[in-house]
């Protein structure tokens, strides 16, 4: 790469000092930013340089990322980076529901999520996940229990697009999910009819309750290293319809989290890794 | 890790913060007015030329009403004078209740009427930090004619929205 970078360079008498600064900064910062900064692996130069001889070009960046980006910019012209229809796949985790089952919450989302990248814009999703609730009621000893799978569908659009390959994106995105589950409510304490003094349990189990929801999304990503990516984002949930038992609606729904009034919010903390 | 490395981790990094938002958020709401009970409305039973009952005529019962909840052996309303409508429990678990109300006049006689409602019962809960509670479905309601005419199901849900559930219509001798 660096002999690329020199050859264009070279091609004008002006350039001598651009030349003498990436040189001076390659060998420290190469690897650096090769792998980090999002720089493409194979970069299609030779590119075309316009500058006359009275081109001035002061770099100050530590990085030759950095420096290059700033002598295309500065030559009017910027890298391009061959982008494929199918430009590749990806499978993640999401860390949040990891991190509540650590941290001892009374629900949690395990989750996983694979999804294709077209064109560096469009990310088709899936996303697969376990969700658990497991809740005693502050004050009284009724308690809510709930274990089943969910789904959700969707697309990500990357709003940087392919014009900026520095391995960083801004999503926003839609998705619907959907989960049926069995939940119970249970109680330790029997339900006692103060009049009649009738007194029965108060155990019911494995009550049948579905859910169909949609979310916006919008998140960050950043490519950590070679394949390996971290991103976030913020869901707003709307709760398209839900079928629950008459007793009551579930504490947690699976895929949405503690049971929205119709409108929620979440969000996902995801390591991902490109394939 | 150089500067711009830690510039694109930002996003990141920082967003584990929601995460912890997302744990820490909690709130419980349970309903203020949560007491479940059976409201009866009471009316004077009018007919029309066509021998049908006109509804909507409210009433005051002028005699002394006195209210027990047979089986339970218990006296919910003891000695009401002038009331318009009534609020009575309902058993957790019973098929039906059978509810007797004793209308003394001034001259201490006594007539009685019992009223039967017969309804599915079925647990409620709004949230684990709240009671649960018995709700009701009434399927059917029937009563003895001393003093009663007609005996309506004007809403069969009974829970704690507060609405009147049945219409009594008593005779009043016009």
């Amino acid at each position: 790469m660096a002999s690329r970078i020199s050859r264009y360079i070279s091609t004008r008498a002006s350039s001598w000092l651009l030349t003498a600064v990436v040189l001076t900064l390659l060998p420290a910062s190469l690897a650096a930013s090769s792998e980090f900064i999002g720089l493409p692996d194979e970069p299609t130069l030779p590119l075309e340089v316009t500058a006359t001889d009275t081109t001035v070009i002061v770099v100050d960046s530590a990085s030759i990322a950095d420096a290059a980006d700033a002598v295309a910019t500065a030559l009017g012209k910027k890298e391009k980076r061959k982008v494929h229809f199918i430009n590749g796949f990806g499978v993640g985790v999401d860390l949040v529901g990891l991190i509540q089952k650590v941290a001892g919450s009374d629900w949690s989302q395990m989750e996983v999520l694979a999804r294709a990248n077209i064109l560096e814009q469009f990310f088709p999703v899936f996303e697969l996940g376990l969700g658990e609730g497991d809740h005693e009621g502050r004050d009284l000893d009724n308690r809510f229990r709930v274990r089943a799978p969910y789904f959700r569908v969707g697309c990500d659009y990357n709003i940087r697009g392919a014009k900026h390959p520095d391995g960083n994106r801004i999503f926003v995105g839609l998705r619907y999910g959907f989960s049926a589950y069995k939940y119970d409510l249970t109680s330790s304490t029997p339900l006692t009819d103060p009049y009649w003094e009738m007194t029965q349990d108060f155990n019911l189990e494995g009550l049948n309750g579905s859910a169909h929801w949609a979310e916006i999304v919008l998140g960050l990503e950043t490519r950590l290293w070679s394949i390996i990516r971290l991103g976030w984002d913020i869901r707003f949930k709307l709760l398209i319809k839900q079928n629950a038992n008459e007793v009551g609606e579930p504490w947690y729904i699976p895929g949405i989290g503690k049971r929205p009034d119709g409108l929620g919010w979440g969000g996902t903390f995801k390591l991902m890794f490109d394939i | 890790m150089g500067l711009n490395t830690l510039r694109s981790l930002l996003p990141a990094l920082t967003g584990g913060v929601w995460g912890w938002v997302f744990i820490a958020c909690e709130s419980v709401t349970c309903p203020l007015n949560n007491t479940v009970e059976s409201i009866y409305g009471f009316y004077a039973a009018k007919y029309d030329s066509k021998g049908e009952l006109v509804t909507g005529t409210e009433i005051g019962i002028a005699d002394t009403l006195t209210v027990t909840l047979l089986g339970a052996d218990s006296v919910i309303l003891n000695r009401q004078i002038n009331k318009g409508n009534m609020k009575l429990p309902v058993s957790f678990y019973l098929d039906e209740d059978a509810i007797e109300l004793a209308f003394t006049d001034t001259l201490s006689r006594t007539v009685r009427d019992t009223i039967w409602v017969t309804k599915r019962n079925q647990h409620h809960w709004d949230d684990p930090s709240c009671p649960v509670h018995m709700w009701h479905e009434v399927t059917d309601i029937r009563s003895s004619h001393n003093v009663i005419d007609t005996v309506l199901v004007t809403n069969p849900d009974i829970n704690y929205d507060g609405l009147e559930n049945f219409q009594i219509y008593f005779n009043t001798g016009e």
